[in-house]
């Protein structure tokens, strides 16, 4: 949960303004995968949300277009990447603080 | 499924146990829209039960037990009970500040979704949060 001081220091120098949503960074942070977390597999090309891990498989709730969860599953840890920005639903998407906490700030 | 503090949530837990903000009594809410809760969530995100009888729950400090264990549970069962016909899926329920109504955590229903739509129909539970 706490990352440090001078890490939350360093990321709120790099915050953007509320007005300048163009400068989410598409990647976000490239630190492991945890619940809550999108998610997306691009060999299966689905969009999810981390809900836990098994062993060394995530559970992972596949969801549509609007955000909505169709499935639950588990693949292979590494077969997953933190969803970039644009790939969350804009019904989801995180505010300006949030976003930043998850690395999509540049 | 275990619950999700978002990352309000934790903003606002870190903001209380710092003494920044004063605690305030929690409300728990079922919500019927088919989502899985995200770090990213906010209470606008969860779209609330309204089927008739449905009312959200305020859960008083006094009525939270000790907490023991690296856990707390409230003491008394909290019970939403349809009193007419509904079409309302419950997916899960979230748990929100009363005054600020910051989203604090939220749960989907590990058999989601429960169907309510008749007079009786009831959702059932107990809060309950456990620190890992």
């Amino acid at each position: 949960m706490f990352n440090g001081i001078r890490n939350a220091l360093n990321r709120t120098l790099n915050a953007p303004s509320q007005e300048s949503p163009e400068k989410y960074n598409e990647i976000g942070f490239t630190g492991e995968l945890r619940k809550g977390m999108w998610a997306f597999s691009d060999s299966l090309g689905k969009l999810g949300i981390v809900t836990g891990t098994v062993g060394k498989h995530v559970t992972i709730d596949w969801v549509n277009e609007k955000g909505e969860t169709t499935l639950s599953g588990a693949v292979q840890g590494g077969t997953l990447r933190q969803a970039r920005f644009s790939e969350i639903p804009e019904l989801r998407k995180p505010s300006p603080e949030t976003a930043l906490r998850f690395g999509y700030f540049n | 499924m275990a619950l999700l503090v978002p990352d309000v949530g934790e903003n606002a837990i870190l903001q209380m146990i710092t003494n920044k903000t004063a605690a305030q009594n929690l409300v728990l809410h079922l919500y019927i829209n088919n989502i899985t809760p995200a770090e990213t969530d906010t209470t606008a995100t969860y779209t609330e039960a309204g089927f008739t009888g449905y009312s959200a729950a305020t859960l008083t400090g006094a009525t939270w037990n000790t907490a023991s264990g690296g856990s707390i549970s409230y003491g008394a069962q909290s019970a939403f009970t349809a009193s007419g016909v509904s079409t309302d899926d419950v997916y899960g329920y979230y748990v929100t500040q009363t005054t600020s109504t910051i989203l604090i955590w939220a749960e989907r229903a590990a058999s989601a979704p429960f169907a309510v739509r008749v007079s009786g129909d009831a959702v059932k539970m107990t809060a309950a949060i456990t620190a890992a």
